[in-house]
């Protein structure tokens, strides 16, 4: 169970430990930020990933410091499982994108290697 | 052995039949016949075709006249008085009727008549012999016509009966009429008559299915294979189900019902559309499978052809091929056989098998290496191309084959082919068996394979096929085994140097640049070779590459956060990081020599450098500090280190999880204290031990001591890091995947080669293989100038690359 969240194949049925994590966005004017990069998504090849990720989840793969990311909790290598309710574990790269830029703050579910599984 | 002939040399609608018509009958050769005729003369030709030298010219088109006319002439002078001429004309006129009729009919005459010819000069026939051929000829198609239309007609009626008796209960009455319908299949019309009624089709392979009559199965399988040269006719087989019929019959202990049968379904594997399902699904790649097992080579020659089209473009087929214990027996064919036919559609099945990733082991383990290995000084071309491209489908699985020595002597002799399609599968093949395998690198070293390998890549001028693949091998031979150095050193004593560096230029795409960059990195292993390739503009180029590269990456980096999605591009399937780090790599090596480090230090390089300890990617930040290392070891070079504030990432690095990383950093920095007061070099020494101690014994805490410093450092120690490395940047190289191992590469799968097999539809032929297509096309960008390097495509949505977004 515990590798599953890692390898998981996108569509089937899945079950694991989760972080759950509050975002509240810096607001500057029109732009919100996150401060953390994405990566990942079933229209990538994870094979190429210089991560090597082992699945087409969707992967955090920097949190600027300081950032209303890094205050959060939120980690490098962490695997979004979900956002806002909105299930991560099959959605192209630029879905995700969108539901995270969608709203102020974010709540995420995310499992996190040596934390959630080993 | 017949069947042969009829199989495979006359293609389908070509009517061999009406040929042979005429060739049956009695009838004498043009040449006998006019040996006859000139027996048959018996008087003086009327002159007027054998006074044809004489050029005269025919003046009124009156025979009489005529020869009146060359008898004046020459007729005088042998003393005929006019009514003794007058006599013999009157003559040759009455019989002019008979001599016809003795050319156009002979058999009419009565025996014992004379006719008295008009043959004149015994070397040139009168136009009643030369009518004489072709009106026989005429004759006997006439003959032939009306006998046509017998059979034919005798046929129909038949028929109707025969299919009853075919349908009888009683077996010898079935027997009977099967044996029957065979013999009426021979000829030519009333096999037209069989195949045209279905009823007929049907019944026979009726009797196929139900009888246990050895007459029977011969008679019908012999007429079904009568048919199947035509293609109504096998279109009735194959509408009359007769394919399982003669898939059961491959099971046949009998050999001539067993020949029947293959060579029908050939033919209709050949020629009818939906056959390949048909037999598929009736189970006859399990039944071919086994049939390999026999000893005539016509047979199996047809047997694997038919497999082979069976096999083609359909992995379910391969994988049954496989189950069925196919490649073994495949192999044993190659091993055991000399008969060239066989050998040729035995390689063509190996090569489609050998790309399926499942089949593809288990002809390596067969021993299919070594066993197409013996064929490649065959006087055949097209079986020595399909050995070889079978064999570059294989390489890649086979890199840790023994016993490939004979293999590799053949390649590096056919690499002298003026073929380049044999080349270029050499070049291939020789890459992949030398790619991380020692004891090959060896061999290919002791047989001359680096000599033969720089004169390959000389001859290929900017055929990349050619040199792409070499320019690997020689990387390959030129590192991490024991006959390295002198392979190094052979680059440069055939005068490859120029050569290979003259490839970082235009034409040159982006993966063979790559393969270049680091087969210069391991010739300037090599310390005789840091002059020439110095000498050569080397340093000059990989600078110019890797500021295009870095320069790349930073654009795309600066465009990503900027908030649209940039998808990591691709060059030709390499990305920017691979010549980054590549060129980094082989510039740390070139700067172990004072003259470079001389040259890289005015390339305003180090910025770069400093620039890329920053990098994402473990191996790029490694090769970074190690350039940087070497830099160091000079007062200005350690100065202008510093003064691009590498000190602080530096630091950082010296806490990399990476050792290579971290022990470089810490090198650099060491240097660069040399002429720092005592407490700063105190407080760096402090830093190392803390971030440096927890590599257990590999550092001695008290780094005051610069010797050991130095040992530790020593160009071993460079080279040892190598075969540690994780897999750094990945890379798709089109259509054939890469991984990058250090230096090594792993060896290329060339899927997707199944070339020249089919052009699809009615499937193989024994025609001419086309030529391998390898040229990929018009690369989509210019060179124009000479200067100018190809431009990293800007948005390549082919690859779906790994990208991330900053949110």
């Amino acid at each position: 169970m515990a590798k599953m969240a890692f390898q998981h194949q996108a569509g089937t049925a899945m079950e694991c430990l989760s972080i759950p994590i509050t975002l509240h966005k810096e607001i500057d004017g029109d732009t919100m930020r996150c401060g953390f990069k994405i990566g990942g998504g079933i229209d990538q090849d994870y094979h190429k990933s210089p991560q090597g990720y082992t699945d087409n989840g969707i992967y955090v793969t920097e949190v600027h410091e300081s950032s209303p990311a890094s205050r959060s909790g939120l980690r490098v290598h962490d695997k979004i499982l979900q956002c806002n309710g909105y299930d991560f574990t099959m959605v192209t790269h630029k879905k995700a994108v969108s539901y995270i830029k969608k709203h102020p703050v974010l709540n995420l579910l995310v499992a996190r290697k040596g934390v959630t599984s080993t | 052995m017949s069947y042969m002939q009829a199989n495979q040399n006359r293609p389908m609608g070509q009517q061999g039949h009406y040929q042979q018509g005429p060739n049956d009958l009695p009838m004498p050769s043009s040449k006998e016949q006019t040996l006859m005729w000139q027996q048959n003369s018996y008087m003086g030709d009327s002159g007027i075709h054998s006074g044809a030298a004489t050029q005269v010219p025919s003046l009124t088109g009156k025979e009489d006249e005529e020869m009146d006319l060359f008898d004046l002439d020459q007729g005088y002078g042998q003393g005929f008085t006019q009514d003794q001429v007058d006599e013999m004309n009157n003559q040759l006129n009455q019989t002019r009727s008979q001599r016809v009729r003795a050319a156009m009919f002979p058999e009419t005459l009565e025996e014992g008549i004379e006719i008295p010819s008009t043959q004149f000069d015994p070397g040139h026939q009168t136009a009643v012999q030369r009518l004489a051929e072709p009106s026989q000829m005429l004759k006997h198609a006439v003959v032939n016509l009306i006998n046509y239309q017998d059979d034919a007609d005798l046929a129909t009626r038949a028929i109707p009966e025969l299919i009853k008796l075919l349908n009888d209960e009683d077996q010898v009455v079935v027997s009977q009429a099967a044996m029957m319908v065979h013999q009426l299949s021979k000829k030519e019309a009333s096999r037209h008559a069989i195949m045209n009624s279905p009823q007929m089709v049907a019944a026979l392979v009726r009797a196929i299915s139900n009888s246990n009559d050895l007459e029977t199965t011969k008679g019908a399988v012999g007429t079904l294979h009568k048919l199947s040269h035509h293609r109504q006719g096998l279109l009735a087989i194959f509408k009359s189900g007769g394919i399982p019929a003669l898939v059961k019959l491959l099971s046949s202990p009998v050999e001539s019902v067993l020949f029947y049968a293959i060579t029908t379904l050939h033919n209709l594997l050949l020629h009818q559309d939906g056959s390949k399902m048909a037999v598929r699904l009736a189970g006859g790649l399990q039944k071919m499978v086994a049939l390999l097992q026999r000893n005539n080579v016509k047979f199996l020659a047809i047997v694997t052809d038919c497999l082979q089209i069976l096999a083609y473009g359909n992995q379910e087929s391969k994988l049954i091929i496989l189950a069925s214990q196919g490649p073994i027996e495949l192999v044993r064919i190659m091993r055991s056989y000399d008969y060239e036919k066989l050998l040729w559609t035995t390689s063509r099945v190996l090569k489609v098998l050998s790309v399926c990733s499942s089949n593809k082991p288990a002809i390596v383990e067969a021993g299919g290496m070594q066993a197409l290995a013996m064929h490649l000084t065959n006087a055949s071309a097209r079986l020595v191309q399909n050995c070889l491209w079978t064999l570059r489908n294989l390489s890649d699985a086979a890199t840790k084959v023994d016993g490939l020595e004979a293999l590799l002597q053949s390649l590096v002799t056919v690499l002298g082919s003026q073929d380049v399609n044999v080349v270029t599968c050499a070049a291939g093949i020789l890459s992949n068996l030398t790619c991380n395998n020692q004891r090959n690198k060896v061999t290919v070293c002791q047989v001359g394979g680096v000599d033969a390998l720089v004169r390959t890549i000389v001859n290929a001028g900017d055929r990349e096929e050619i040199t792409e693949p070499a320019v690997c091998a020689l990387r390959h031979l030129t590192s991490r085994h024991v006959e390295s150095e002198m392979a190094q050193n052979a680059v440069r004593l055939n005068y490859g140097v120029q050569v290979i560096v003259k490839l970082l230029n235009p034409p040159s795409r982006w993966p063979l640049m790559k393969a270049v960059i680091g087969l210069i990195r391991n010739l300037a292993l090599c310390p005789a070779n840091h002059a020439p390739l110095r000498e050569h503009g080397a340093i000059h180029h990989l600078v110019q590459l890797l500021m295009r590269a870095f320069q790349d990456t930073q654009r795309r980096a600066s465009v990503a956060s900027g908030g649209s999605n940039q998808p990591g591009t691709y060059a030709d399937g390499v990305r920017m990081e691979e010549i980054i780090e590549g060129t980094v790599g082989a510039l740390h090596i070139l700067a172990r020599e004072s003259h470079n480090r001389a040259i890289i230090r005015q390339q305003m390089v180090v910025p770069i450098f400093v620039g890329l300890l920053f990098n994402d990617i473990e191996n790029i930040q490694r090769v970074a500090a190690g350039v940087l290392c070497e830099l160091a070891a000079d007062k200005e070079g350690a100065e202008m280190i510093e003064q691009e504030g590498a000190t602080s990432p530096l630091t950082e690095l010296l806490h990399s999880r990476n050792e290579g990383v971290a022990t470089y950093a810490a090198a650099v920095l060491f240097r660069m204290s040399e002429d720092k007061p005592q407490d700063y070099k105190k407080r760096l020494s402090m830093e190392l031990t803390n971030s440096l101690f927890r590599e257990e014994n590999l550092w001695n805490p008290d780094l005051g001591i610069g010797s050991e410093l130095q040992e530790i450092l020593s160009p071993e120690h460079y080279d040892n890091l190598y075969p540690q490395d994780p897999p750094s940047v990945h890379s798709s190289h089109g259509s054939r995947p890469y991984q990058q191992q250090g230096y090594d590469q792993i060896p290329i799968d060339m899927q997707g080669l199944e070339i020249g097999s089919h052009g699809g539809g009615n499937g193989s032929t024994y025609s001419a293989i086309d030529a391998m297509e390898v040229t990929s096309g018009e690369p989509d960008l210019n060179f124009d100038g000479i200067d100018q390097l190809p431009t990293p495509p800007q948005d390549n949505n082919q690859v779906a690359a790994w990208y991330d977004t900053d949110l």
